[in-house]
Parts: C-alpha cells; sequence; structure tokens
C-alpha cells in the first residue's frame, strides 16, 4: 500500500524530471529521530525491568490525582514518576507527596514530551528497583499522539464533563490509546454523563482499547484498572512497543 | 502547533541528502502526510517558509502528498480505505469496525529535488 503510493508520486515527477532536477529518494520518517531516541529508552527501561506507561489527557482530565491515587494504594509496585508541565511543579509535589520519585521536565511552552526529554529525565531517577515509570504527559490531546516516547502502554484519560465527542474530536489521539480511562465517574449523574455514548464513540473509534470507568477523586472503580494493568505486567509486556 | 520543529527537521533532512549528493539547491522537497498524522498541512507550509531561509531549500517547494487513513478487516483479510473525518473505520464489505491502522499515520520526506 505504501509503495503503491510512492509509486504514484514519483511517476507525476518522473514525467517532469527533464524540466525540473534531479530527484533523490529519500524515505526518512520525520519522527524517525524520535523514533530511534524512543526504541533506545524501550531497551534501556526493559533493562532495568520497567513498565513504562505515558499517560495522555486534556489539561484537567485528573491525570494527577489518578497517578497520585494509584501511588499510594499500590506501593507494591514501587514507582518513579516523569511529569511534563509547561510551567510550575505543582503536579510533581502532588505525585512526590503520594510517595513517588518525581522528576519534573518544565516544556516551557513546548506542547509535548519527547522520546530525547524523557531519556534527560530518567537520568535524574533511580531506577534500579522500581517496577512503574509513569510519564504524565502534557495536558494537550493532539501533539502529544504523533511521539513515541518508549513506553510499553498508553493511557488516555477522558473525563465526564468533557462532553461524550472527545473520542470523535481527538481521534488521533484515541487511535493510539491501550487503555482510556474515563474519570470523575461519581459526577456523571449530575452533569448528564451519557456512558452509553461515549462507550460506542470509544468503540468506533479505537476499538482496541481497554475502557475503563473511574473516580480518581473517591476511588470507585480503580480496582479494574489495577487488574487490568496486573494482567499486563504478568503478560512482561514491558519489551513490547 | 508543533509544525515549526516539524518543518525544520524537515528541512534538516533535505539538506543533508542534498550535501550528500553536492548538489547547489534544492528545488523541491516531497513530504507524505497521513490523514492521521496530527500535522496540519496548511500550518506545515506556512512553518516550512520560514524553515528554509538561509538554507540549501531557500527558494524550494514543499509539496505534501496525503495519505488516507487505511485499516484491515481481520474477518474480511482486506486493507480498506477510510472515508470518515472522525476516523471511524468500518469494513466496506462487513461492517464491522477495525483498530488495525495500516496507514494514515506517516510523517515522510518521501523525495527531494536537486540542481546543480
Amino acid at each position: 500500500m505504501m509503495s503503491e503510493v510512492r509509486t504514484i508520486g514519483v511517476t507525476l515527477l518522473s514525467d517532469r524530471e527533464t524540466e525540473r532536477g534531479r530527484l533523490l529518494e529519500v524515505e526518512k520518517g520525520v519522527l524517525a529521530r524520535n523514533q530511534e531516541i524512543a526504541a533506545e529508552n524501550r531497551a534501556r527501561f526493559a533493562r532495568h525491568g520497567l513498565f513504562v506507561a505515558n499517560v495522555l489527557s486534556s489539561p484537567g482530565s485528573g491525570k494527577t490525582t489518578f497517578l497520585a491515587r494509584m501511588l499510594r494504594e499500590r506501593p507494591d509496585l514501587p514507582a518513579a514518576v516523569i511529569v511534563g508541565d509547561l510551567a510550575t511543579d505543582n503536579d510533581a509535589e502532588a505525585l512526590r507527596s503520594a510517595g513517588a520519585e518525581v522528576v519534573q521536565i518544565m516544556t516551557g511552552g513546548v506542547c509535548h514530551l519527547e522520546a530525547a526529554m524523557v531519556s534527560t529525565a530518567a537520568d535524574q531517577l533511580v531506577l534500579d528497583g522500581k517496577r512503574l515509570l509513569l510519564i504524565e504527559n502534557v495536558g494537550n490531546l493532539v501533539c502529544p499522539a504523533s511521539y513515541d516516547l518508549g513506553e510499553a502502554l498508553r493511557i488516555v484519560l477522558v473525563s465526564v464533563t468533557e462532553g461524550e465527542d472527545k473520542p470523535l474530536k481527538y481521534p488521533r489521539m484515541f487511535k493510539t490509546a491501550d487503555v482510556v480511562v474515563i474519570n470523575k465517574m461519581d459526577i456523571a449523574e449530575p452533569v448528564d454523563f451519557d456512558g452509553d455514548a461515549m462507550r460506542g464513540n470509544l468503540a468506533t473509534v479505537c476499538p482496541r482499547a481497554t475502557v475503563i470507568e473511574v473516580s480518581a477523586r473517591t476511588g470507585a472503580g480503580m480496582e479494574a484498572f489495577y487488574a487490568d494493568l496486573d494482567a499486563r505486567l504478568a503478560k512482561g509486556s514491558v519489551a513490547l512497543g | 502547533m508543533h509544525e515549526l520543529s516539524i518543518a525544520r527537521t524537515v528541512v534538516d533532512l533535505a539538506v543533508r541528502a542534498a550535501t550528500d549528493d553536492r548538489a547547489e539547491r534544492i528545488t523541491r522537497v516531497g513530504l507524505r502526510v497521513g490523514m492521521f498524522a496530527g500535522v496540519d498541512a496548511g500550518a506545515l507550509d506556512s512553518a516550512f517558509a520560514v524553515a528554509r531561509l538561509g538554507t540549501l531549500a531557500e527558494t524550494a517547494l514543499l509539496e505534501i502528498d496525503s495519505v488516507p487513513l487505511v485499516c484491515h478487516c481481520a474477518g474480511c483479510d482486506i486493507d480498506f480505505e477510510v472515508d470518515d473525518r472522525h476516523g471511524i473505520a468500518r469494513c466496506p464489505r462487513c461492517s464491522t469496525v477495525s483498530g488495525d491502522v495500516r496507514h494514515g499515520m506517516e510523517l515522510e520526506v518521501s523525495f527531494v529535488e536537486v540542481v546543480g
């Protein structure tokens, strides 16, 4: 399929080649460098026996509350956390007080984390003895989707206040999700959250993703998330990519 | 919103290819952009106009080849093009929704045209 697209392009161009310059076939992925570093990260994390999750959502969906609860409730899974934020280290502080070793990447306006940033941040963490490396990405449902960080698992959070059509608005992000966590279920009723509509949209946009409903604030539903996580850890998907 | 950094990388890759070829100047750069690459072609074009300045690609044109979203249906064992702006990939034969994306996430420099 790929070669078909390429052939069409080159054929069209070669007709005009005489009146133009010569053509160099390049075939270079623009994000190739990021992917190379992501592969290095993946190998490095595997050597440390780390299971790495990239956690993504809009701003305000509850990534930090969700991760803080997991850290407190699963002390059997020693974790390190990399937090990406445009500015401030409030999220890092919240996670540190939940018991994790945390390093903050202040992106200073960059809208996403890249594999190289994660690599540098990981240098500042003690990786030995940890089981999980959680990466809280910059709150953004657009740009972070394109950047592989070397993770084994991609978790996309969406909260009940964001509208059931969120997966339709940001299909690129949802399509890359392994797990979709619907958060803030404790306020689903007052905000008239239509769970069937949301699950239907997720099933059509990202049929492969596991969908789990939780309230990171009350803790409801977290057991289902842990069960899914434990199953993935048991499968040893550490080295997968 | 990261089109400028992408444009800089595109220029970088093109200049490297042109330099390896001992070319004097780059006239065109071909880019393959998947419908689901998360990149806006208009923004990328504007960013490219800036990123090329002061390089061998100073006057180069950017040609963007859009790649449609193509998914695979396991049941029918076919690849099919997805004609849905939300990326809902329903097999045209059996209507099953597929999550097996085969194309449409590409972001690749496909060719560099040079002179000299």
